[in-house]
């Protein structure tokens, strides 16, 4: 059950950027967080390390973005039984 | 008062007198160095001085055991001698504390008032800084006593003065030159082409290095040539400079990645080298096509 | 569950935290966070530094088109990473809030804006109407291609040698020196010297202000445990007497009267190196009037004329103990050690420079401290390319480039053969030298003043030259005289500058410096020149293209093509006089202008390096030979035949370019004579100028540069503090000056960089708004013209307080 907390470099281009931003949100399992200049924080929530690096993979092919870094990971070391319905996406996010 | 309880007067309070003579000698020095002629004032570092004399409690003698200072009129003929702490050398008197003591990490705001600080003293990241005190302006050699790489360093009104953060180079004035002048005590009159600005603006101090992540040890976020002494400006008690919070680890480039981009190390190489776009992902994904690993089963516990 | 979900919501808020975090710190950890942030960075490349003849190579940082940071050069051989405190700060030298962008030109007084296509035309009219009448005025701080195309012009062009440099005032006695020497000007020793000397002598020179990184060079050998005697042969105490383990001090001009002595005692003790004088020299002296090659005099003759100069004699003359007198004696006559002689303008600057560059260059000579590294006589020059443009170019009134002079007729056809002109075009007869030069613009024409309009490029003679009331400000309200100025701030020349054209300025054009010690240093281009700056080489070629437009015949080669034909790689005629064109990615101006003139070097055995192996390298040093392998080497002491490719096997030491013929150097006899101006009741004081640490030459670049402006804001007068005591002067107190040239008030400062002995004061020349040159004498030496700053008689008294205040210079606007 990874948590990773994702730093993205949007490309230069601003329309392939906002492309690229409009395509992850569509994802549920990402969650996009603030944009400074060309950095946005992102985190991604996944029910496994495997499809963890399939969504990292995605992002990185997606031609809106330069770089991925990975600068939080966390596992939830005591799973649910039952696969537990996605939260809804919170704008309650603490900002720091 | 006995000459002899004079002496264990001192012995018992050696570490007030040691600062006492400091504050002297020091004032004595500086005065020195001003120049006789100098009407300029530069009282800052007195008046420094003077509010610790003042202040600090452990200063003051106790009550009651002060010996009687001689007065003017007497000096010709009284008889001096030295007593126990009495020194005539710069490098004897208190010096700076260097124990490797735990020291807090500095606030965003004490790190910003250093960066400015230290920004004020130079025209560039880089640049050597100037000496924002009045120098001897004909010998290097009153430098060296307190800005030596190595040897005691006297604490001068709470700072402690910069090591030397190169090799050793015995011509100090031909990189730092003092920031106000030649101080001859010109005062009224408008000289020089004072007027004129400029609109250089150099490469800015750099606030802080880079991180791989959060907790990664930052990468050197300056050049360090010239700069081969990290101690000199990051080691305790230095003002207008980042302080380690770890004194005690001397290996700093050990975890501290110097960057070659930054000093214009090898630029010729460089040039000729071709641009690499993406950073080689040392782990990187396995392919999909011979990824084995099974999506999550039913509990969406994932594979060991 | 809840617990879980809970759980999930930390563990995904940390990693939001952590991601904003580290975005934050993307963006803002650099200097910019806006939409685009710094993904390349700065970007370095390789120049020489911009200020003196040292040629220390910096790293140029540009970020953004705006250098932002300069660094030493590990790789350069000259300063390896070291700079001074000038060098580290010279990115600011653009940068000054006035820079000149447009073309001016003085309608009623006053400067107006001009199109450069007007400014070229009213140049190239005043030339065409009086081609004689012009003259031409740059400096040691020209690029090689600068100078090339100026002297091109002058002498290719316009059939006028009326062309002349700064380096007139600067070093031209160092290069009669040398030429009437060895036949050959510059160098033989290189800096490797300071590497091997055991003992170095300054001679009325100030390297720790004023070379301080050669001066650190030869100090800082101390610092790893090796010996080095410092003798410091001087006027006044400076930072480098500080230094030094003797401090021999000698009346103004009595240099002579020691240099003689120190060959009286080698032949009085028989302790000069008899195999080294039998093998390799001869023996001159000046016929009356001096002449560069004087005549052949005999061994004897010469032991003669020496034996006047004992210790005793010449310590009365100098002031020097006998005592020290001896010491120098003794230790040239000591074999196995080995002495190297520093100096620059203590003895260029001299009303006998040349005589006093022959008498240490005999010394050196007749002791055999000469050929092998450390054992040298070299002389150190204040531009940073005196040596590679003014001296190898030949940008003076008498030169041609290579070493050739204009009276020469072999030399005057090679030259135009070179560059395909007419037999007869270049003229027989030596132009005007700096002063003559400046005299004749200044004089009305009605009065024999026949320069009428006068070019002045990289160089601010309304501050630099001597006895400024007669050589330069009488030029005001002579209606007749009309003067150009290239320049890249307002300036004490702009001031009387009928015509100002804004320049551009070191990176902001592609260029090549040639050093102190045969040294050729290239760059390229790194930043825009401001608004409508421009480079000083193609002014002169588009002055040039309107002059042939014009019709004027001098601008045609014999095939009737432009002078400045030049052609692409692929043979095409490229037009180098439009500047939309004159950067470009297929053709570089500045490399096909030094390749032309880089086949008028080996002549004289100045072969210097062809330009691809310049980007390459950090500079040559001359002769550059090609290898067998097709490799380029530099030479680093000539004459020697370990070293010197072109002194044949078994000679040992050859003097090639020997004025004798006999691949001998001549050791010269010059007696002492009393300077033209000495101190008397009226003017009881000496005067001697010169320069300080921070500002270099006539401070336009440097005032500009807060840190170097803030380190020494202002001239000042430096004197002895007995005299101060004795006039009431304290520190800080105005003087007032006064020759019999001129008057200025001063700020008194004692005990400061350096002390004067009793009876003489140094001002240095750096501030414009406190000019000392109107005081200075404009005598010169007979044989290199250039004209003395280190002496002439003043007064000194206090400045009357109210006077002080009304003649307060008021700050500039």
């Amino acid at each position: 059950m990874p948590v990773a907390g994702l730093t993205i470099t949007l490309a230069a281009d601003e329309a392939l950027a906002s492309n690229a931003i409009t395509e992850m949100s569509s994802q549920h399992e990402i969650v996009l967080g603030r944009v400074d200049g060309r950095y946005m924080a992102a985190v991604m929530d996944t029910p496994s390390p495997s499809r963890s690096r399939d969504l990292h993979g995605w992002i990185e092919s997606l031609a809106g973005v330069d770089y991925l870094d990975v600068v939080y990971v966390g596992f939830d070391p005591d799973p649910p039984d039952a696969p537990a319905p996605q939260p809804p996406i919170s704008s309650t996010l603490p900002s720091p | 008062m006995l000459p002899k309880d004079v002496e264990n007067y001192f012995d018992t309070h050696r570490r007030s007198t040691a600062i006492a003579l400091a504050i002297l000698l020091v004032t004595v020095i500086s005065g020195f160095f001003m120049g006789m002629g100098q009407t300029r004032n530069f009282s800052d570092q007195t008046r420094d001085l003077r509010d610790r004399q003042s202040t600090s409690a452990e200063n003051q003698p106790p009550s009651g055991k002060i010996p009687t200072a001689i007065g003017y009129g007497d000096l010709a003929t009284a008889t001096f001698r030295p007593n126990t702490n009495w020194s005539s050398s710069l490098n004897d008197l208190a010096t700076a504390d260097e124990s490797y003591l735990p020291v807090a990490a500095m606030t965003k705001n004490e790190r910003r008032a250093a960066i400015l600080a230290r920004e004020s003293l130079r025209a560039f990241d880089g640049a050597p800084p100037v000496v924002p005190h009045p120098i001897d302006q004909i010998s290097s050699s009153s430098c060296m006593n307190c800005h030596s790489a190595t040897g005691p360093q006297p604490v001068i009104a709470g700072r402690t003065p910069a090591r030397m953060s190169h090799t050793f180079l015995s011509n100090c004035t031909q990189c730092h030159v003092a920031s106000s002048g030649h101080g001859e005590g010109v005062t009224d009159w408008k000289l020089g082409l004072g007027s004129i600005e400029t609109r250089f603006a150099g490469l800015s101090i750099a606030a802080a290095g880079d991180r791989a992540y959060p907790e990664a040890p930052p990468v050197i976020p300056h050049t360090i040539r010239m700069r081969e002494n990290c101690y000199s400006c990051h080691g305790s008690g230095r003002v207008n400079a980042l302080t380690t919070s770890h004194p005690e680890r001397q290996n700093c480039t050990q975890c501290h990645a110097i960057s070659a981009a930054k000093e214009g190390r090898d630029f010729d190489l460089l040039r000729l080298r071709k641009p690499v776009r993406f950073p080689i992902d040392l782990n990187p994904p396995p392919p999909p096509a011979s990824d084995p690993t099974p999506e999550p089963d039913t509990k969406g516990n994932p594979k060991p | 569950m809840s617990n879980t979900i809970d759980r999930r919501q930390f563990l995904r808020s940390s990693a939001m935290a952590a991601a904003i975090a580290a975005v934050h710190q993307r963006a803002f950890g650099s200097a910019s966070a806006l939409p685009q942030p710094k993904m390349t960075g700065i970007v370095w490349n390789k120049a020489p530094c911009r200020f003196c003849g040292t040629g220390c190579h910096v790293k140029v940082g540009v970020e953004a088109g705006k250098i932002v940071a300069i660094a030493g050069d590990e790789k350069a051989e000259v300063n390896k990473g070291l700079l001074c405190v000038k060098g580290y700060h010279v990115g600011g030298i653009l940068y000054g809030e006035d820079r000149l962008t447009q073309p001016l030109i003085r309608r009623d007084g006053k400067l107006v804006p001009i199109s450069w296509d007007s400014a070229i035309t009213v140049i190239a009219e005043r030339i065409a109407k009086n081609p004689k009448g012009f003259a031409f005025y740059g400096s040691g701080q020209w690029t090689v291609a600068e100078g090339y195309v100026a002297q091109k012009l002058m002498k290719g062009g316009l059939s006028n040698n009326h062309i002349e440099p700064n380096a007139r005032l600067c070093m031209a006695s160092a290069v009669t020196g040398f030429i009437s020497t060895y036949g050959v000007d510059e160098p033989a020793g290189c800096y490797d010297d300071l590497d091997a000397c055991d003992v170095v002598i300054t001679w009325g020179n100030n390297p720790a202000e004023m070379h301080p990184v050669l001066f650190s060079r030869l100090i800082d050998r101390r610092s790893k445990g090796e010996k080095l005697q410092l003798i410091d042969l001087g006027t006044r105490r400076t930072r480098t007497t500080e230094h030094a383990d003797h401090y021999i001090q000698f009346n103004p001009q009595s240099d002579l009267a020691i240099a003689n002595c120190i060959a009286q005692q080698l032949i009085a003790n028989d302790t000069y190196d008899k195999r080294f004088v039998e093998k390799f020299c001869a023996f001159r002296a000046d016929p009356d009037p001096a002449s560069l090659f004087g005549g052949p005099i005999s061994f004897d003759d010469y032991k003669k004329s020496v034996a006047e100069y004992t210790p005793e004699y010449t310590a009365k003359i100098s002031g020097v103990p006998v005592a020290q007198l001896k010491m120098l004696g003794k230790l040239f006559g000591t074999r196995g050690v080995k002495i190297t002689s520093l100096w620059c303008m203590g003895m260029n600057q001299h009303t006998r420079g040349t005589a006093i560059n022959r008498l240490v260059h005999g010394i050196h000579l007749l002791s055999g401290h000469w050929g092998t590294p450390g054992d040298a006589p070299t002389s150190l020059t204040g531009q940073p390319s005196a040596c590679g443009t003014a001296r190898e170019v030949g940008t003076l009134c008498h030169a041609l480039p290579g070493g050739r002079i204009v009276a020469e007729k072999p030399h005057r056809r090679f030259c135009e053969n070179h560059w395909n002109l007419p037999v007869g075009r270049i003229n027989p007869k030596p132009g005007y030298h700096t002063i003559t030069m400046w005299d004749k613009f200044c004089t009305p024409t009605a009065e024999g003043g026949d320069i009428d309009t006068l070019f002045v490029q990289v160089t601010n003679p309304g501050q630099s030259l001597p006895n400024l009331h007669k050589l330069y400000k009488a030029k005001e309200g002579l209606d007749d005289k009309f003067l150009v100025v290239s320049e890249i701030y307002p300036t004490a020349t702009t001031e009387l500058a009928d015509l100002v054209l804004p320049a551009s300025l070191w990176v902001e054009k592609n260029g090549i410096f040639g050093n102190s010690e045969r040294r050729t240093q290239q760059w390229f281009k790194m930043v825009e020149p401001p608004g409508d700056a421009r480079d000083d080489a193609w002014m002169t070629i588009a002055i040039a293209r309107k002059l042939y437009d014009m019709g004027v015949e001098g601008m045609q080669d014999k095939s009737g093509r432009f002078l400045f034909h030049l052609e692409t790689p692929d043979g095409k005629p490229y037009p180098v006089w439009n500047w939309d064109k004159y950067y470009n990615d297929e053709f570089n101006i500045d490399r096909a202008l030094y390749e032309e003139y880089r086949g008028m070097t080996t002549w004289k055995n100045k072969d210097v390096a062809p330009y691809d192996e310049l980007v390459k390298s950090r500079g040559l040093r001359w002769p550059v030979v090609q290898q067998s392998d097709g490799s380029w080497r530099e030479t680093r002491f000539r004459f020697s035949e370990f070293d010197d490719p072109y002194v044949e096997k078994g000679k040992e030491i050859q003097f090639y370019h020997s004025t004798s013929k006999d691949d001998r150097a001549q050791i010269w006899f010059c007696p002492y004579e009393a300077p033209p101006e000495m101190p008397d009741e009226t003017y009881p004081f000496w005067l001697c100028t010169g320069r300080v640490l921070e500002h270099w030459h006539t401070g336009t670049m440097t005032m500009r540069i807060p840190e170097l402006r803030d380190a020494m804001p202002h001239t000042y007068v430096e004197m002895n503090p007995k005299d101060a005591r004795e006039l009431n002067l304290a520190n800080g107190d105005i003087a007032l000056l006064k020759s019999r040239r001129g008057e200025i008030q001063l700020p008194v400062w004692f005990g400061g960089r350096g002390t004067p002995p009793r009876g003489s004061v140094f001002v240095p020349f750096f501030d414009e708004t406190l000019l000392i040159n109107d005081l200075t004498l404009h005598d010169y030496c007979p044989v290199s013209k250039e004209p003395d700053y280190k002496k002439c008689a003043i007064s000194i008294r206090k400045a009357p307080p109210e006077k002080a205040a009304e003649t307060t210079p008021p700050p500039t606007p």
